[in-house]
């Protein structure tokens, strides 16, 4: 905001900070914990008497001195140099906080060259008690740098009550102070052994004996080995005590975290190995350059552990103060109203338009993003995570950056400035256009009423489907939500005044439309009429989209095999959704291709440590439900883990926050111009859509969420408080919206229609049911006889519908019977199966509509 | 464009600003007298290994010198350290308008450090590899030094940031400023000055007359080429900045004038062969100028900042802690110094 920026590309991202820092920081522990090796090898040389021993000390204090304090002084300076080119403002605060720390360091510095001076020039000339003396006060000043260095990298990451008071020492002892404090000495310590290797394999023999160099040799294994021990016990402390978010950043949230640690565990076994390696007699030739690679493994250890350090501190550069790329935390809104490039002293570009756009994002990617992503480059390369969302989807995560990833900072900026910084990253940085899902032509076709005589058919069959729409949510080979899934029931009554349902002696087939299916129906337990369970693809032979196949229903005498009754009957199935209009990979078809598949495992891969990319690329495609339970399916998935609606819909109702029904058709097949416009009953010719009934998607995803968050007695699963507290309703105060269990509660139709009376569709979202058996696809009337769907037509499809393949394809069972696109028995259709008229409303109250 | 719209705010800082200007300035003088110290000594060795006289004198110079640069260094930290804090919005934004050059400032230093090592190491071993590691080294310096006056001399000039707007690259610098060749000069001539009057106290301590003559050549003829180059200086300020140091500013004027009074008497000293009071007066005539280097700073950016108005958040006990820590600190080096003296060699030599 105050400060120009650095334009890096390949070598942005950090690259810098971490070539230098790492560096530096090897060499740093080194000096100090080398400090105190030297002249605890000096007491011993001499007390052995040595005088192979002691020169190799001098040797070895010449070799420290040329590389700590020449390469380790001056990269520390240098460490300044690019924090201060790389995020002025962060070191500003720092600097300012703790001018008086770093001057007091530079003070324990100035001591520290002096004394190190000392003790080698003085290493010949020196009475022995006077010249270890030089050494202690080396040590000494050394390790009161670091103790001071602690304090303040301790801060930038866990800066406690130095947020609220400002003062100094709170900042200074910061609750990760002395743990940290513990975890560097023991890295120090066992540096100092591993660059003890580099001089004590190559001691010469003392009068034909190895003895001195074996010594030595295997005083540099237990300095390496008995310090990582220790290691291991500070850095479990350091890790308790890291505050709630920064533990979470380290134990559960960050992908990268698991890496690096995984980076430190194997570096520091290495160096335990290698230590071993030289310690017993390895040959003469190999042991000089073993040593200087088990030294390699030192730089592993510290520049691991740093990389841990920092990645803990995402997004910020002082924890809670200072984001990563040196905005302060608080000024988002204000800025974003005003616009960023406005804001921004040294912005290039003070104003979005069309002719800038793409060269404006560029200017906003160097502020908000290079600071720890460069383009191409060895750091944090953000193309692979540009190519990985559509125009749509970046504008769409650059609007909830932070809650989506925890590790990022949010975007500031105006609508227009979002726009141009996605336009960026897919456009400029990708070769992507921004893309718009082609809109589908359907040709309707004729859909084949069967014909029904009321005055001479004994039976009326009913079928419906048991959803208004089966979305097989599958990426081919790579993940599937859950398995095409759709139940068809069918009910045949006898008609007369008192008309009888017939399960006995009779036989229900069924057959899907070109042949797809056929088979027999059974007897659905518990229930007085027929259904299949089915498993209907959306696609015909040839690939293309055909998401309402009709099934034929056919009753037969068991006996006699006679056709009793015939009807038709609509399955919706679709799997046209629209993931890759933010994650790319879009393909002709319309479903999730599978690059689009990988794209969308690769973001939860890093979101949540899992490897669901190489369990798809190594042949076993994801399961979804198998981890996220999914109630319509029945799958118990994982009790920590969210189940499969509340995960999604809480994870994307932040990056597409804002909207109304359109959001809910990136996902959804009900976009009015894509190939399936699944709402087609009767809510939707009154104007009604997703929103009038579940809510807009945060409020949605907060019902779904509620209920999660009351898992294990309240503590919730996991994701799930963080997302409810990260998500902002639209329609209705958060705490007012009640916990609602997917698919096994929906919206209840008798909140609005209240005694079955006149509609009030404000009442439609938060009225859940409250019984799986009060949801609309398993209610009975008041007389236990009929399911709603069994005359309304299913949800979604409630008659009078209209279907886009067809007017009236959803419409058959209305106009076979009663020739009328309404609920069967409306207008005083009773005749229909009581084949007499009929006045009193048994069904449900204000069931014989005239 | 207005250049002030481009000036970072500054944060609060923990102490009246003139304690912090006093720190930089007596810490920056202790800064120039070591690089002068480090620099000059490899340039005298480096002349006096081209010329293959005096090869004593060069060897025990080149000795000296990477002491005098870890010295440089560390000196160097603390006027960084304090000019950061009052001047920090000044300095973050030109090492940003010249970052590659300013970051190669570590990288040639370090190769300046080794090869003063290596000169040393190498000197009677490998005499041509020794000369060569030299000339890098001292070539690497010079270098840093024109990286450093570049940077002190762009954060003084808000009207020349503008051309980052066509070049964000970090690889501008300020070579457009009059004061940056004379500001560069002026602090590198002043070494082979400097070290040649060491030079001269070594040879009155080690009893070697040729080296006191010598080295008292290099100070007062390069002392000498210091005023000219001073005069210049001062002519290549700002018209302003001028007019302060010709009294319309009262400090400045006084510091300036006290300064160039010292320095001709530590000239005049030098050609009297009077090498301890030509070495105190230098001494001063360093402090003295490192307040006059001071008062340009502030006079240059008078149009824009006056530290004075820096927001003050007073914290006591840290500047206690650095008090203590220093007078502690230097308690310490001084005794360690008393022990390392107690085994100095009874006889005239290398040491």
């Amino acid at each position: 905001m105050e400060y120009p920026i650095w334009h890096l590309s390949a070598l942005a991202g950090g690259f810098w900070i971490a070539l230098i820092g790492t560096f530096h920081v090897f060499l740093a522990h080194f000096a100090v914990g080398g400090g105190l090796y030297l002249v605890l090898s000096e007491i011993y040389a001499r007390k052995l008497q040595s005088p192979v021993l002691l020169a190799h000390v001098k040797k070895h204090a010449r070799f420290f001195l040329l590389v700590t304090m020449v390469a380790g002084g001056v990269t520390g300076v240098g460490i300044w140099f690019i924090i201060g080119l790389l995020s002025p403002q962060g070191t500003s605060t720092l600097i300012k906080v703790f001018v008086y720390g770093f001057a007091t360091e530079w003070v324990f510095f100035l001591g520290e060259i002096v004394a190190l001076l000392l003790y080698y020039y003085g290493f010949d000339r020196m009475e022995a008690k006077d010249h270890q003396l030089m050494g202690w006060f080396y040590f000494l000043f050394a390790f009161l740098s670091l103790f001071m260095i602690n304090g303040i990298i301790g801060f930038m990451l866990t800066p406690g009550q130095w947020m609220t008071t400002r003062n100094f020492w709170d900042g200074f002892m910061n609750p990760t102070f002395w743990p940290q404090l513990a975890l560097r000495t023991g890295i120090c310590l066992s540096l100092a052994g591993l660059f003890g290797f580099v001089t004590a394999t190559r001691i010469p023999a003392e009068n034909g004996s190895d003895l001195p160099r074996e010594r030595m040799v295997r005083m540099a294994a237990a300095w390496t080995i008995l310090p990582l021990l220790a290691c291991l016990a500070s850095g479990w402390w350091y890790i308790q005590a890291l505050p709630q978010a920064q533990f979470e950043m380290v134990m559960l949230r960050s992908a990268r975290i698991s890496g690096f640690l995984k980076y430190f565990q194997f570096f520091a076994g290495a160096a335990a190995l290698g230590a071993l390696v030289l310690a017993v007699k390895t040959p003469g030739r190999i042991r000089f350059p073993l040593a200087l690679l088990v030294l390699l493994t030192g730089w592993g250890i510290i520049g691991s552990f740093e990389f841990v350090r920092e990645a803990a501190r995402k997004p910020f550069l002082i924890y809670g103060h200072t984001y990563s790329n040196g905005m302060r935390v608080g000024v988002e809104e204000a800025t974003s109203a005003q616009g960023y490039l406005a804001t921004a002293k040294w912005a290039r570009i003070r104003e979005v338009t069309q002719d800038n756009k793409l060269a404006a994002g560029a200017e906003l990617f160097q502020h908000q993003c290079a600071s720890c992503h460069s383009i191409g480059g060895p750091m944090n390369d953000i193309k692979p995570w540009a190519a990985n969302l559509t125009q749509t989807g970046l504008g769409s995560l650059l609007g909830a950056l932070d809650r989506i990833n925890p590790a990022m900072p949010p975007f500031v900026g105006n609508p227009a400035e979002k726009d141009a910084l996605a336009a960026y990253l897919a456009e400029g940085l990708s070769g992507r256009k921004a893309e718009v899902l082609p809109a589908v032509d359907i040709t309707p076709q004729e859909t084949g009423i069967p014909p029904f005589d009321p005055a001479k058919d004994e039976y009326v069959l009913l079928a419906w489907p048991d959803q208004g729409l089966n979305m097989v949510v599958e990426s081919q080979g790579v993940f599937s939500l859950r398995p095409a899934h759709l139940a068809l029931n069918a009910q045949l009554i006898k008609r007369g005044d008192g008309p009888s349902k017939i399960t006995d002696e009779v036989k229900l087939t069924y057959a899907v439309e070109n042949g797809a299916a056929t088979g027999d129906m059974k007897i659905l337990e518990g229930r007085d009429w027929f259904q299949v369970k089915l498993a209907v693809s959306p696609r015909k032979a040839d690939g293309s989209l055909y998401p309402y196949p009709l099934a034929t229903v056919e009753a037969r005498d068991a006996a006699s095999g006679t056709v009793l009754a015939r009807t038709r009957a609509v399955l919706p199935v679709s799997d046209e959704v629209a993931c890759a209009s933010c994650h790319g990979g879009q393909d002709k078809r319309g479903d999730i291709s599978p690059e689009t598949g990988l794209n969308i495992l690769r973001i939860h891969d890093r979101l949540n440590r899992t490897k669901l990319v190489a369990s798809a690329q190594g042949g076993t495609p994801v399961v979804c439900a198998a981890c996220h339970a999914d109630p319509l399916s029945g799958k118990a998935g994982r009790g920590d883990l969210l189940s499969v609606s509340a995960a999604l819909h809480g994870f994307h109702a932040n990056a597409l926050k804002g909207q109304g029904a359109e959001a809910c058709a990136r996902c959804h097949p009900s976009r009015a111009d894509g190939g399936t416009r699944f709402q087609r009953g009767l809510h939707a010719q009154m104007g009604l859509d997703c929103v009038s009934c579940h809510g807009a998607l945060e409020d949605h995803a907060l019902g779904l969420l509620k209920r999660e968050a009351e898992a294990a007695g309240g503590k919730g699963k996991r994701g799930a408080k963080r997302l409810i507290s990260q998500i902002t309703p639209q329609g209705m105060d958060k705490k007012a919206i009640p916990p609602r269990t997917a698919w096994l509660q929906t919206p209840d139709c008798l909140a609005c229609h209240k005694d079955y009376g006149s509609p009030d569709p404000s009442q439609a979202f938060g009225n859940w049911t409250k019984n799986p058996e009060d949801r609309f696809a398993y209610r009975l009337d008041d007389m236990g006889s009929l399911s709603c769907p069994a005359c309304h037509g299913p949800q979604h499809a409630l008659y009078q519908s209209e279907n886009p393949y067809g007017k009236d394809r959803d419409n058959i069972q209305p106009l076979q019977y009663q020739k009328l696109a309404k609920p069967l028995g409306a207008k005083g259709n009773c005749a229909i199966c009581h084949k007499v008229k009929k006045d009193v409303d048994a069904h449900h109250p204000n069931s014989i509509q005239q | 464009m207005d250049p002030a719209r481009l000036i970072p705010a500054a944060e609060a800082i923990p102490s009246p600003w003139g304690w912090l200007e006093a720190l930089l300035i007596l810490t920056f003088a202790l800064h120039i007298l070591f690089m002068n110290l480090a620099v000059g000594s490899a340039m005298l060795a480096f002349f006096g290994r081209l010329s293959g006289k005096r090869n004593d004198l060069a060897h025990e110079l080149g000795h000296r010198a990477p002491t005098f640069l870890a010295l440089t260094i560390n000196f160097g930290v603390a006027p960084l350290l304090f000019v950061q804090v009052v001047y920090g919005q000044f300095l973050y934004t030109s090492s940003v308008l010249m970052a590659g050059w300013w970051l190669s400032a570590i990288g040639a230093v370090i190769i300046g450090y080794y090869g003063l090592y290596a000169h040393d190491a190498k000197f009677d071993a490998i005499p041509g590899l020794s000369r060569l590691a030299l000339a890098i080294s001292l070539a690497f310096l010079l270098y840093t030094g024109f990286v450093l006056a570049n940077n002190m001399t762009l954060m003084l000039r808000p009207e020349a940031w503008a051309a980052y707007l066509d070049n964000p690259r970090g690889s501008l610098l300020n070579l457009a400023d009059a004061t940056l060749w004379p500001r560069y000069l002026h602090a590198i001539v002043a070494a082979p000055a400097v070290a040649g009057l060491y030079a001269a106290l070594l040879g009155e301590k080690k009893r070697h007359p040729d080296w006191v003559q010598h080295g008292l050549a290099w100070f007062t003829r390069g002392s000498m080429l210091q005023v000219l180059i001073g005069g210049w200086l001062l002519l290549s300020l700002p018209r302003p900045v001028l007019l302060g140091f010709m009294g319309r500013d009262l400090l400045a004027t006084g510091a300036l004038g006290l300064g160039v009074l010292l320095g001709l008497a530590a000239i005049w000293a030098g050609l009297r062969k009077q090498v301890m009071p030509a070495t105190v007066l230098t001494v001063l005539t360093v402090g003295v100028m490192s307040v006059t280097r001071g008062q340009v700073r502030t006079l240059t950016l008078a149009p824009y900042f006056t530290p004075a108005s820096l927001p003050v958040a007073n914290e006591l006990t840290p500047l206690a802690m650095f008090v203590v820590a220093l007078a502690a600190g230097l308690a310490a080096i001084a005794y360690m110094l008393k022990v390392y003296a107690k085994s100095a060699p009874k006889t005239a030599g290398r040491g």
